[in-house]
């Protein structure tokens, strides 16, 4: 399991005012095969959210993505 | 050939009509920003409405206005409301009886989305696409659904043109069924608690006609392209991309979809408006009658009632909250008379709106003349402020009289 706690902070730092939705909208059909169904409320609420390896990597790369950086 | 100056504004219910079709304005922020949400949605095949929901508003509308008009003539009416609507130029002359291929290096949508966003990785004109298949069914009496429409080439891709490509053949965009007429909801209206309010709607009544494509057929005003929308077209984009998230994840899927359609709705508002409220025409007709911050918010109400997007006017108004009431608005009409009524309120556009029009007089210093105009002071605003909460509450849609959204810290 991975924290993308740190990975959406940053993403905060560096996207558009709603780029938690934009993630989630992204991504939403493998947050639903892991049952989560995360929101950006949530999000800023949670000092961790851990998820499985997989949707973890697919998250980092969808952020990426929409940021238009490397994630460090 | 068109002439807006031949369709009345409706000034009982604050709406305006041509050839049937409801008229609005969106800027650049606001269609670009939807767009890309939708998109964003990578799963859902999002193409099919992008170009059926012009497709099928453009059928509807150049039917009307080209009844008893020649081919010629009926391709030049095609060409002039798309430049006059601020979609930018095309032109039909190759068009015939097999289609055409079209190439144009005007196209709001690729210019805008190149402007907010950068290059994209595939074309974006979906409008144009749409707008073409109904001329060349409208023309040349064709069924929409045996036409095939599609964007080859498009300017924000890097590409020299945009290119569309319009024949017979299997349908790849939605076909929807007839629409109902519009059906007004005639209620008292709360008036806005204003005694200036009548000169304000007064001086920009009729406004909304000098607002036209300019010579590339874009209309660049209060810092922002305006486009003059078929609202059934910009609507059903909201309402079908809901329905298509809900069948993908349900009550979450149509929540998530609600939040991502209401920030464009406040992508508009903030830059719409602080356009307005910032420009000469504002600075010599208004100013000298605001007082407060709540002026400026009543006037902006008064003012944007000439548009054609309803009553707008507010119940409650202070800096910790509003309740904004909208009377016939084009959301909740557009959403009736395409799919009847609904389960849950469908006026994301107004509702963002209000959000980023409270968030720009109360949290910027615009009544101080200073006003954000780029998209990073955008972000760092929305980073820093706390920003405004809101609550969909009634909507015309749901059975209620008017549309009603509260807003506050």
């Amino acid at each position: 399991m991975r924290d993308i706690k740190p990975l959406l902070n940053w993403a905060k730092q560096h996207g558009d005012a709603n780029i938690h939705d934009r993630i989630l909208m992204k991504v939403m059909p493998q947050l639903l095969k892991n049952d989560l169904k995360l929101t950006s409320q949530n999000i800023e609420a949670s000092k961790h959210i851990e998820v499985a390896q997989e949707l973890y990597d697919l998250i980092v790369e969808k952020t990426q993505d929409l940021i238009g950086k490397r994630y460090v | 050939m068109f002439n807006i100056n031949d369709y009345p504004f409706d000034e009982e219910h604050n709406y305006l009509e041509i050839g049937g079709e409801a008229m609005i304005f969106h800027c650049h922020h606001y269609i670009t920003n939807l767009q890309r949400t939708i998109l964003d949605a990578e799963y859902i095949e999002s193409s099919r409405f992008l170009i059926g929901s012009a497709a099928d508003s453009l059928y509807y509308q150049l039917s009307n206005l080209c009844k008893g008009l020649s081919v010629d003539e009926s391709k030049k009416m095609a060409q002039d409301i798309y430049k006059c609507f601020g979609y930018g130029l095309i032109d039909l002359s190759s068009m015939d009886e097999s289609g055409c291929t079209l190439t144009t290096t005007k196209s709001f949508f690729s210019k805008t989305w190149e402007m907010k966003f950068g290059r994209s990785k595939k074309p974006v004109d979906y409008y144009t696409s749409g707008f073409l298949a109904a001329a060349y069914a409208v023309i040349y009496n064709k069924e929409l659904k045996n036409i095939q429409a599609m964007q080859t080439t498009c300017m924000a891709c890097g590409d020299e043109t945009n290119t569309h490509i319009i024949k017979l053949g299997e349908c790849n965009f939605d076909i929807y069924p007839p629409k109902q007429p519009v059906r007004f909801k005639d209620v008292p209206k709360l008036k806005i608690d204003w005694e200036h309010e009548q000169t304000i709607t007064n001086a920009f009544l009729g406004a909304h006609a000098t607002m036209v494509g300019n010579e590339i057929g874009l209309i660049p005003a209060f810092g922002v392209y305006l486009v003059r929308n078929q609202s059934d077209y910009v609507n059903r984009l909201q309402f079908e991309f809901v329905h298509q998230m809900r069948q993908v994840a349900g009550e979450y899927g149509t929540t998530l979809a609600g939040e991502l359609l209401m920030e464009a709705g406040y992508a508009c508002g903030f830059f719409t408006y602080g356009g307005i409220m910032t420009s000469p025409e504002w600075e010599g007709a208004v100013k000298p009658y605001l007082k407060t911050k709540e002026d400026w918010i009543k006037a902006l109400a008064s003012l944007v009632n000439t548009m054609g997007w309803g009553y707008h006017t507010a119940i409650e108004l202070s800096q910790q909250k509003a309740v904004f009431r909208n009377y016939n608005d084009f959301e909740d009409l557009s959403y009736m008379r395409m799919y009847g009524n609904s389960e849950y309120p469908v006026h994301w556009a107004n509702s963002g709106g209000f959000t980023g029009l409270m968030q720009l007089v109360y949290n910027t210093d615009l009544v101080h003349g200073k006003k954000i105009e780029t998209e990073e002071g955008f972000r760092a605003m929305r980073r820093s402020k706390e920003g405004y909460k809101t609550k969909m509450t009634k909507g015309i849609s749901c059975g209620d009289d008017f549309l009603e959204v509260e807003v506050y810290l």
